[in-house]
């Protein structure tokens, strides 16, 4: 290969370097705005399903559904050797369990209320309490305490209550009748975001007896995994391993004609219009729960994609002019060049030579400049009761570059430099050479 | 065999709708090996007939024979292969690549496509002809960084890199003081006798026109003398070029 024709055209580059530098500058930014919000797209889903798993006690989770005699729809899992025999013969691994039962009550202290939703867990031994919440008062300690409630900083602000006092709560059980339950505050967190700061935890067993359930009866059996990645494969193993028990089970999908409308709706049981005997159990995980959450990736990434081509389509104009003058400044070295043996294509290619390195330089820059501005929004710390702190990684923005679609961004970057440089690259090549030698500048 | 032939060759400019003959049938021969000159005031249509010999221009009519090849209705690929193979170009205005140093100036033209040069004697060849033109301490040195004299000794080189058949040279001492070009024509005159390679220059250079063996003086576009070694030639086309006019 002819490595003369692509050398000269760097170094062409480099003999207008406040042109270059102002082009490849241009190039630069826009693959720099177009890299951070492929960044912050591709950490965004991971991040609020992560978050999300943690507040929901899981990745993959199963629920169970049965008609009580008076032919209410009610949440319970009875019995669930079963569920875990499924779990151990599905192959997977997984990092923890929970299992839970919810409510929503009316907390009220010396005639303050405030309505909250109750989530039963097994307090003293659940690691990602521990794990994700920190306490403004009270003690872990105090988690052992049969009728413990931790509270979020904000409700207990409300409720004006403190660590040992006893609230009363107003709910009404799985069948539909109203209770009253005693619990006493074991502790109180710091607000971790809009949603945590709703999160109000119980312990299981107490909670199961105030709603009407056994005690090895719950709601839900959340499933941590090491990798959230995993999530579907895990679930679509333990939806056939379960299957294949003889166990009821919905369809998994994220929406079906007959019931669930999305997969929150099925989540939380609205799902209506069939009805079975027995326990019918739903897999599910946080990905399926936060499908609306992908819709708004999807939206990010063709908004970047629009902001390329259209930030392009003006940097291109000034590129494509750019070399249009370029042409006409070179026009005696292009006629020399035709003379002394140098092809029509050559001189063409070597124009594009030019704009592909300058496309190269500009968005190896721009990605380099993405980074480091990712790194230094990284560093942030947000306030906890940041209404975007579900979208954070521990607090801070988190950026995920997926390398093909960086890859992308150069590709079409280098496509469209090309096409913008193309016309004068090709006036350049058909001037023929007497009349190029002819010309005064 | 003359090395170039011209039969009848006519050159038309357009400007707009106005035809402006520039070239009004001129034929003639040069011999291999010689030193040429072609004379004549500015607009004589001296750089015309060189680009004809060139092959970077076409004639309106008439015909072009390089090396015993006519070059009548070639395409632009096969006249730039052959303008590689067998033409060498010295400009007025030196023109070289700016951004290539003496050394990589030089070499360019080897870069182009076949050469008559093995690969392995580039480099010995190219070294050769550095010294011959006396660039030896500026082989590394930019254009812009040499004297008008120092670039158009680069341009010789350059255009004797690929031991080309026949040398162009239009004008090569307009745009150097007296003595420079002087010295260049040597240049020139010298290689010519070494290597036998065909020089033709343009010039309106009355002191060095005299230097070649044949010289061809232009005026307005016909020839108005044709003479090689002291003695008149008398070419058929041009008896029909005067018949004509």
């Amino acid at each position: 290969m002819n490595t003369v024709l692509p050398r000269i055209a760097a170094r062409n580059l480099l003999r207008q370097k406040k042109r270059s530098t102002l082009l490849a500058g241009a190039i630069a930014f826009g693959i720099m705005i177009v890299t951070l919000i492929n960044g912050f797209a591709g950490s965004f889903i991971q991040n609020v399903s992560e978050n999300f798993a943690y507040l929901m006690g899981g990745h993959v989770f199963i629920s169970g559904s049965e008609y009580t005699e008076s032919g209410r729809r009610i949440s319970v899992i009875r019995d669930d050797s079963i569920i875990m025999q499924a779990l151990s013969e599905s192959g997977q691994k997984w990092s923890s369990l929970q299992k839970t039962s919810e409510t929503t009550a009316t907390l009220i202290f010396e005639g303050k209320s405030i309505s909250q939703n109750l989530t039963g867990i097994d307090l003293a031994h659940s690691a990602m309490l521990k794990e994700r919440l920190a306490l403004v008062s009270g003690s872990w300690d105090n988690l052992a305490w049969p009728n413990a409630i931790i509270l979020s900083q904000s409700v207990a602000k409300k409720l004006n209550v403190l660590p040992g006092d006893t609230v009363v709560a107003q709910f009404q059980t799985v069948t539909g009748q109203n209770n009253v339950g005693e619990f006493r505050l074991a502790a109180v967190t710091v607000d971790s975001s809009f949603i945590g700061s709703i999160m109000t935890y119980v312990q299981l067993d107490y909670l199961n007896s105030l709603i009407g359930l056994g005690k090895n009866e719950y709601m839900s059996l959340g499933i941590m995994l090491d990798n959230l990645e995993r999530s579907d494969a895990f679930a679509t193993s333990l939806y056939t391993s379960m299957k294949g028990m003889g166990l009821q089970l919905f369809e998994r999908s994220t929406q079906d004609e007959n019931g669930a409308m999305t997969p929150f709706q099925a989540m939380i049981g609205s799902q209506n219009s069939e009805e079975w005997t027995g326990t019918q159990y739903r897999v599910f995980t946080v990905d399926d729960v936060l499908a609306q959450a992908k819709q708004i990736v999807v939206a990010l990434d063709t908004a970047s994609v629009a902001i390329l081509i259209v930030l392009f389509a003006i940097v291109m104009i000034g590129i494509s002019n750019s070399f249009r003058m370029a042409m006409y400044e070179r026009i005696r070295e292009i006629g020399t060049m035709r003379a002394v043996g140098v092809q029509r294509n050559e001189i063409r290619s070597m124009f594009l030579y030019e704009a592909l390195f300058l496309a190269l330089a500009g968005a190896v820059v721009g990605i380099i400049l993405a980074l480091v501005v990712m790194a230094i929004l990284g560093l942030i710390t947000f306030d906890p009761q940041s209404p975007v702190f579900l979208i954070l990684k521990r607090g801070h923005l988190s950026f995920y570059l997926p390398p093909l679609r960086a890859l992308g961004n150069i590709a079409i970057i280098a496509v469209l430099t090309l096409v913008a440089v193309y016309a004068p690259a090709n006036a350049a090549a058909k001037m023929p050479p007497a009349e190029a030698l002819r010309t005064v500048k | 065999m003359p090395i170039i032939e011209l039969r009848n060759v006519k050159k038309d400019y357009f400007l707009g709708k106005v035809i402006v003959p520039a070239i009004k049938g001129v034929s003639f021969s040069i011999e291999r090996g010689d030193f040429v000159s072609i004379a004549g005031p500015s607009g004589s249509g001296k750089s015309t007939i060189l680009n004809m010999i060139g092959l970077i221009d076409i004639p309106t009519s008439g015909e072009v024979i390089i090396d015993g090849k006519n070059t009548k209705g070639m395409s632009d690929q096969e006249l730039t292969r052959f303008r590689h193979e067998v033409l060498g170009f010295i400009f007025q205005s030196f023109n070289l690549i700016p951004v290539l140093n003496v050394w990589e100036n030089i070499e360019f033209p080897l870069l182009l496509g076949k050469t008559r040069i093995p690969k392995n004697e580039w480099k010995e060849w190219i070294d050769f002809l550095i010294d011959e033109v006396g660039l030896g301490d500026w082989r590394n040195h930019k254009p812009n960084e040499l004297s008008g004299g120092q670039r158009q000794r680069v341009a010789i080189a350059r255009a004797l890199v690929t031991k080309p058949s026949i040398v162009l040279a239009d004008e090569p001492t307009a745009n150097l003081d007296s003595a420079t070009g002087e010295q260049i024509i040597d240049l020139m005159k010298k290689i010519n006798r070494e290597i036998e390679t065909t020089f033709i220059f343009s010039t309106h250079d009355a002191k060095i026109v005299n230097i070649a063996d044949h010289i061809i003086r232009l005026r307005d576009g016909t020839i108005i003398e044709n003479r090689r070694n002291g003695e008149d030639i008398i070419e058929e086309g041009a008896a029909v070029a005067s018949v004509e006019e």
